[in-house]
């Protein structure tokens, strides 16, 4: 026996370990079968079927078997899974030749770790020569022995093998004691369990045979093993959730529940159940992490006190071993910290993670590992010394990534920095803190108290362990080194920042790198290496403007600052200032602090003019609104103008601000002030305010925003039978968003502001500009006409602008010249001929000052007089219609000459009075008879307005003013119109004969008419105009007329024609008295051929024998016509014959019936000859049916000259043809005529202009009389005409 | 600091659009210097967010990153509106939820343009109260 009789120390196995089986009985035989049995055992999965519920697995068994040894079994309460001998077999031979019963031969054939192995277990082999006798005799004995030992300890899971050699059985001639051997030891040991006993047959030949019996043996011996695993580690896990259960006891013990678990965790590890292994251990994680929480709240266990003892150590986490010893028997001895238990933890569950193939979950565990522990400690209130936690996290960091790196290659870490780029930012930030704590970043380096310091950090990593001893890059060097030298800090620390920043930034997480970036620019800073930081400051603060988080803002400002001022950049320095000093973020003595930076540099550098520091004004004052006196911003040369600007001062105290300029821009734009007017009424608040959009919103807007995503859906359908083919989204957008942005551009340098250096410029000096709103003004006086833009506001401190480069919206004032001007309008709307109307006359000063004496030299007009009272008075307005004053106004009338004494008045200022004009109706025009309208004469343009409808004639009046400031006179018209119209008739009663007049009023006014008069200019003294008329004053309504009638009397024979002057007084009936006698209204006009030639008279007689006409039955129609004269001048003309002394003229008369009341039977017209003589009659004979019933009118009865052919007319008709178209076609063409003689209707044609007829054949023509020459007797006249038949009908004809 | 939460919404521009900090009950304000510690922890945490929230199906994204002693807990909307809270334990889910039932009120509101700045007093309070309930309790 070679085998160490001491008991085994509690073996701690990793992969190497293995199940343990037992083996007694024949080890010889056992090692002659062994390498069979541990190659054939893995070979083929088995499947494990779990209780509570867990899924079936398949495994692959493999075993380590060892003698068999009393010792080796289990004693009661003993925990250890891992030594626990799942299996006890018993090899046992049959038909063995020789009974050499040896036990001297020791085999060893477990294999052993180095590390771990003390098991130097020989087998104990027992040749058995197996007979009946030999049974018997000993191997009984022997099982019998291994059986009570086993069922000592209560251990049934057994196998016994009965291994058959063939050989030997060949040999044996007698077959049965095999099988009764076997028999036996089935009857003998396994009552009731046959199976437990198994044979294995020629285990070393190579036969069907044999193989078929290694298959039965080793899924036996598998089946056996899971059994026996399911069912101690059940049992195991029973124990262990009893355990559990017991936590809330006072004795209770994490460690020992700890190792308890863990050995179950080590169990299903050495199954290579590893996801089951780490199952254990995050139990085991998230109960002891509970139990901090808990602790947290106040509910503390005991035994968790333990973990609260101060941290001594923070050497790391040790990776690079499968199992770290040192810490497990701290664990096991109850002797471990807090950090030792995690460190612990970690590392098994890395362990495992990495077998499962999961790197880049360990590298996630560890960093919620390493916050959570320095979270735990906080909890429990460990106390730790300063910079511990931040050694251990940094050495941690690094192990966990060397442990990773050590384990994956280069592409796979490559792909996989979101993963691990964490702990590289957190071992920065780490080692940052270090430096920061051990005095490593300041300038001079660690002071004493540093040094003290760096060595109890030191003191606490402990030695390094052995394992990393060889390694150059240790965590364990990286630290020593770094916390050495600032040098070697430094170096440390950048290539951990560069490396983190690529990191971040190579997998786009450009908020972290710029965050780390910031970190390193204080790093920069603080060693004093300004240069190095500003590149990282500007990269971070151009991310957070850019997104406009305004804190990040204000504190990555703040850090620029400072490297600016180190940098001796003196621009960037104080424009960083005036945008801090306006930051609402920072306390009142910070921005107090900035602004007085940029005050003091102001005033030292007054003494070197000429350099000058030109910065945005935005941050410094912002413009809020801008106000124009006057209001519309427009005035005149020599005007005064001004500007009134909200300043809102950002500074958090009063700045003296020795100017502030606004620069114009001027541009000659003459007259270009209504414009402007215009744009102000659209642009400017009606205060003439211009308000400015406050620039900053108090975040500030992103400025390089991407555009928002444009996405549409898209569908595209099949084209046969519209069914979806595809469905996507489009970004239309996406050459905006994938656009290169820009990275170079910076938003905090100097905006590139180029001070404009204008002639014109409005200034405002020694201003102290309070914080909040300040009023500034501005004054200047207006030189060049012109209209000028304000462009830049500037505000001078020291050598410092501060500078609004543009105004927006644009801003402008309109400086005008305007020459001196005279308007004369009416006040009404028209002014009236005949009386007095009002006039107001506008002088515009403009350039030109009216002085004492200047007059307006008004050249009148005959027809138009000015009206000239006592108490006219001029008023004067400023240019802004505010009234200034007002003087009495001399008006001075001469002959030809209204002289206006004008009052004296400024420039750009106007003057206003009202004069009465009065249109004098002028001397009259002959009217002729035609002329139906009477018109009043004018003295200039005689405007022929005479449209038929009620307008009123107007007659120009052209006045010529001299004007003071002109050589030139002024030419005005006025127009007036004239409110009456007047028309004349002629009315005849046989040869009596009448005038009318009729006067319609067609103007809105009201008025008088008196002495109405017609008289004959010529004082015929054979006529007489006898007037008929009503009383006067006659009142005439606005739009109504009246009426004037006289009875034409002569004594001899008339004059072919007369010349009437017609004359009526007129007044405004509501005018009062009026200063001047108003002249009357006159009318003048001719009447010709008024005196009655022929008179016709018709009569239409009932057929003989009856007493009324009939309709349908022919009644005749006598017309006679008769001369009432004799030869006459009016006669002398063409038609007029002479024969014998006689004369006669040529008449056609026509009978029309326009009504239809009458059917003219046979010709309708006729020529006559006429005699020339008083009392000559034509009579003329027709039949005519009428054709209605009733009370019918005579047909019309028409008589006309009837001319011969004149040569020069072209236009003739034949009188033949004519009279042959039946007087059809004379309606068509002949030209009403409107009222003239008698009262009847009178048709004739000068002209018979028919188109149809016209051969160029000489035609006679006809010509209608005059309609005072012929006098209708029958006119009115109506014939009673009674229906033909009794029928009783009645035909009635209204027409 | 400890015991007080800081709650930030972020915009479509990246651009903060609600803030609110949280101090628990008789402590008195903290110093100023932490709170742009929160904005730039906050605004640091997109980068995690933006990642994160591709990768899970949930509103509620949990941890996504940490800075010492700080957790960062995110919560995306359904318009990508990222809703932090910067704490130092426990799970923010139940804020969240009490956080987005709000939010969608108010977000429908016709008046209250998408992604800008939230300057709703009632709304303020609301949060406040919501913090009240599940933050500092």
């Amino acid at each position: 026996m070679d085998a160490p009789e001491a008991p085994l120390p509690p073996v701690i196995y990793t992969m190497e370990n293995k199940p343990i089986v037992t083996c007694a009985g024949d080890q010889n035989l056992f090692t002659s079968i062994y390498p069979t049995l541990s190659q054939q055992l893995p070979r083929e999965p088995m499947e494990w079927r779990r209780s509570y519920g867990r899924a079936p697995k398949m495994i692959h068994l493999e075993s380590n078997f060892v003698q068999f040894k009393e010792e080796l079994l289990p004693k009661d309460g003993n925990k250890a899974l891992l030594t626990f001998p799942f299996l006890h077999i018993y090899w046992t031979e049959c038909c063995l030749l020789k009974m050499s019963p040896s036990f001297e031969t020791s085999i060893t054939y477990a294999r052993y770790s180095g590390h771990f192995s003390s098991v130097n277990s020989c087998l104990f082999c027992a040749k058995t020569r197996l007979d009946t006798e030999v049974y018997k005799a000993t191997v009984k004995d022997d099982l019998t022995k291994w059986q009570n030992v086993l069922k000592a300890h209560s251990s049934v899971d057994w196998l016994i093998v009965v291994v058959e050699n063939d050989a030997k059985k060949k040999n044996k001639t007698n077959i049965l004691p095999r099988t009764s051997i076997v028999d036996k030891i089935r009857n003998d040991f396994c009552n009731k369990q046959s199976d437990r006993c198994v044979v294995l047959s020629d285990p070393l030949k190579d036969s069907s045979r044999t193989q078929e019996s290694w298959n039965a043996f080793l899924t036996k011996l598998r089946t056996s093993l899971l059994m026996s695993f399911t069912k101690n580690l059940g049992k195991f896990e029973d124990d262990m959730r009893t355990l559990r259960e017991k936590r809330t006891e006072p004795g209770w013990s994490f460690c020992d529940y700890f190792m308890v678990q863990e050995e179950l965790a080590f169990v299903f590890e050495m199954l290579q159940q590893f996801e089951d292994a780490l199952v254990q251990y995050d139990e085991l994680d998230a109960l002891f992490s509970q139990y901090v929480v808990n602790f947290g709240a106040g509910d503390g266990a005991n035994w968790l006190t333990f973990f609260c003892q101060p941290v001594k150590s923070w050497n790391g986490l040790i990776l690079r071993k499968p199992i770290d010893m040192e810490k497990r028997e701290l664990i096991q001895r109850q002797e471990a910290t807090l950090l030792d238990l995690r460190s612990y933890l970690f590392s098994r569950q890395c362990t495992l993670l990495l077998f499962l193939q999961r790197p880049w979950e360990v590298a996630q565990r560890a960093l919620e590992l390493l916050h959570g522990c320095v979270q735990e400690l906080k909890l429990l209130e460990v106390s730790v010394p300063p910079g511990a936690l931040d050694c251990w996290v940094f050495l941690s960091c690094l192990e966990v990534l060397q442990r990773i790196e050590g384990c994956c290659d280069r592409a796979q870490i490559d792909s996989n920095i979101a993963h691990t780029v964490g702990l590289w930012s957190y071992a920065t930030e780490k080692l940052k803190s270090l430096g920061y704590l051990c005095g490593l970043v300041s300038e001079k380096g660690p002071n004493s108290e540093d040094l003290n310091r760096i060595v109890d950090l030191l003191a606490g990593l402990g030695a390094e362990r052995p394992e990393t001893a060889n390694t150059a890059q240790s965590p364990y060097k990286k630290l020593k080194e770094a916390l050495s030298s600032v040098e070697a800090f430094e170096k440390h620390y950048l290539d951990l920042s560069h490396a983190a920043i690529e990191m971040h930034t190579s997998i786009g997480r450009l908020r972290s790198a710029k965050f780390v970036g910031k970190d390193l620019a204080e790093f920069y800073m603080r060693k004093k290496s300004p240069q190095k930081a500003e590149v990282y400051l500007q990269g971070a603060l151009k991310n957070y403007l850019a997104e406009g988080w305004a804190l990040p803002i204000t504190h990555t400002r703040k850090q620029l600052a400072e490297c600016q001022k180190h940098l001796g950049q003196t621009e960037n320095y104080l424009q960083t200032s005036s945008l801090l000093a306006s930051d609402h973020h920072l306390t009142e003595d910070e921005r107090k602090h900035f602004c007085r930076e940029i005050l003091s540099f102001a005033s030292r550098q007054t003494d070197s003019p000429g350099q000058k520091i030109v910065l945005p004004l935005h941050c410094f004052a912002q413009l809020r609104d801008l106000h124009f006196t006057p209001s519309n911003a427009v005035v005149h040369v020599g005007g005064v103008l001004s500007v009134e600007i909200t300043l809102c001062s950002q500074m958090p105290m009063p700045v003296h601000v020795e100017q502030v300029a606004i620069n114009v821009h001027f541009s000659i734009e003459k007259n270009n002030y209504r414009k402007t007017a215009e744009w102000l009424t659209k642009h400017k608040t009606s205060n003439g305010t211009i308000n400015f959009p406050t620039e900053t919103s108090p975040l500030p807007v992103p400025q390089n925003n991407l555009p928002a995503l444009e996405l549409y859906e898209m569908f595209e359908r099949s084209p046969s039978d519209n069914s979806l083919n595809t469905t996507g989204i489009i970004c239309k957008n996406v050459h905006m968003l994938l656009r290169r942005q820009e990275s170079s551009t910076s938003l905090e340098t100097s905006s590139g502001v180029a001070l404009e250096d204008g002639a014109h410029v409005l200034k405002c000096s020694g201003v102290t500009l309070e914080p909040g709103a300040n009023r500034i003004t501005f004054r200047t006086q207006a030189r060049e006409p012109g209209t000028y833009t304000l462009r830049q506001l500037c505000a001078s401190v020291g050598p410092v602008r501060f500078v609004l480069p543009h105004l927006y919206p644009p801003v402008q004032y309109d400086v005008y010249s305007q020459e001196p001007q005279l308007r004369v309008e009416p006040l009404a709307d028209s002014l009236l001929a005949g009386i007095p109307q009002k006039v107001k006359f506008t002088v515009t000063t403009g350039h030109y000052t009216v002085k004492n004496g200047d007059s307006l030299q008004l050249s009148n007009a005959e027809a138009m007089l000015i009206l000239c009272h006592a108490e006219n008075r001029a008023v004067i307005y400023s240019n802004t219609r505010e009234k200034a004053s007002d003087a009495l106004l001399r008006v001075q009338s001469s002959d030809k000459v209204t002289s206006i004494s004008l009052p004296a008045a400024p420039a750009y200022h106007v003057i206003e009075f009202e004069l009465e004009v009065l249109s004098l109706p002028s001397a009259p025009v002959t009217g002729g008879e035609s002329s139906v309208l009477g018109m009043t004469e004018s003295h200039g343009k005689h405007k022929d307005t005479q449209k038929a409808g009620q307008c009123m004639a107007t007659t120009d009046h052209k006045v010529s003013i001299d004007c003071p400031w002109s050589i030139y006179s002024t030419v005005i018209a006025l127009t007036f119109s004239v409110p009456f119209r007047t028309t004349h008739s002629l009315l005849s009663a046989g040869t009596r004969k009448y005038i009318q007049v009729c006067v319609q009023n067609l103007s809105e006014l009201d008025f008088e008419l008196s002495d109405g008069h017609l008289v004959d200019p010529d004082s015929n003294a054979d006529l007489r105009l006898v007037p008929l008329n009503a009383k006067s004053p006659q009142h005439i309504h606005s739009k109504q007329s009246v009426f004037f009638v006289w009875e034409l009397k002569w004594t001899r024979e008339p004059p072919p024609s007369l010349r009437c002057r017609f004359s009526v007084g007129s007044s405004p009936a509501s005018g009062g008295r009026l200063s001047i006698p108003l002249k009357p209204y006159t009318y003048e006009f001719r009447v010709e051929n008024f005196f009655t030639l022929y008179n016709v008279r018709a009569e239409i007689l009932p057929p003989s024998g009856t007493e009324h006409c009939r309709t349908g039955s022919l009644c005749s129609l006598e017309v006679s016509i008769t001369r009432l004269s004799d030869l006459l001048e009016v006669d002398k003309d063409e038609a007029l014959t002479e024969s014998d002394e006689y004369f006669s003229t040529k008449l056609m008369y026509e009978v029309v019936d326009n009504s239809s009341n009458w059917a003219v039977c046979g010709k309708s017209s006729g020529v006559i000859s006429m005699p020339v003589a008083a009392r000559a009659t034509h009579r003329v004979h027709m039949e005519v049916m009428p054709l209605f019933a009733g009370y019918l009118p005579l047909p019309d009865v028409r008589l006309f000259k009837y001319l011969p052919h004149h040569s020069a007319h072209s236009s003739q008709l034949d009188a033949d043809s004519w009279i042959e178209s039946d007087g059809l076609s004379v309606d068509k063409h002949v030209d009403e005529q409107p009222d003239g003689g008698g009262g009847g209707r009178c048709r004739g044609s000068a002209h018979l202009a028919s188109g149809g007829e016209h051969r160029g054949l000489p035609m006679p023509r006809l010509q209608a009389l005059p309609p005072g020459q012929v006098f209708n007797a029958s006119v009115g006249t109506q014939v009673l005409v009674i229906p033909s038949k009794d029928d009783h009908v009645l035909e009635v004809s209204v027409t | 600091m400890s015991g007080s939460f800081y709650f930030v919404i972020v915009g479509h521009h990246d651009h903060p659009v609600f803030e609110m900090e949280f101090l628990p009950a008789g402590k008195p304000e903290s110093k100023d210097h932490h709170h742009h510690l929160n904005q730039f922890l906050a605004h640091a945490a997109l980068d995690h967010i933006d990642e994160n929230m591709w990768l899970s199906d949930n509103m509620y994204l949990k941890t996504v990153d940490k800075f010492n002693e700080w957790l960062v807990s995110a919560f995306v909307t359904a318009e990508h509106m990222r809703c932090i809270i910067l704490h130092e334990t426990r799970k923010k889910k139940n804020f969240f939820t009490g956080f987005y039932d709000l939010y969608r009120k108010f977000a429908m509101n016709p008046f209250y343009e998408a992604i800008s700045p939230i300057p709703s007093n009632a709304f303020d309070r609301k949060v406040q109260f919501l913090g009240k309930k599940h933050l500092l309790s």
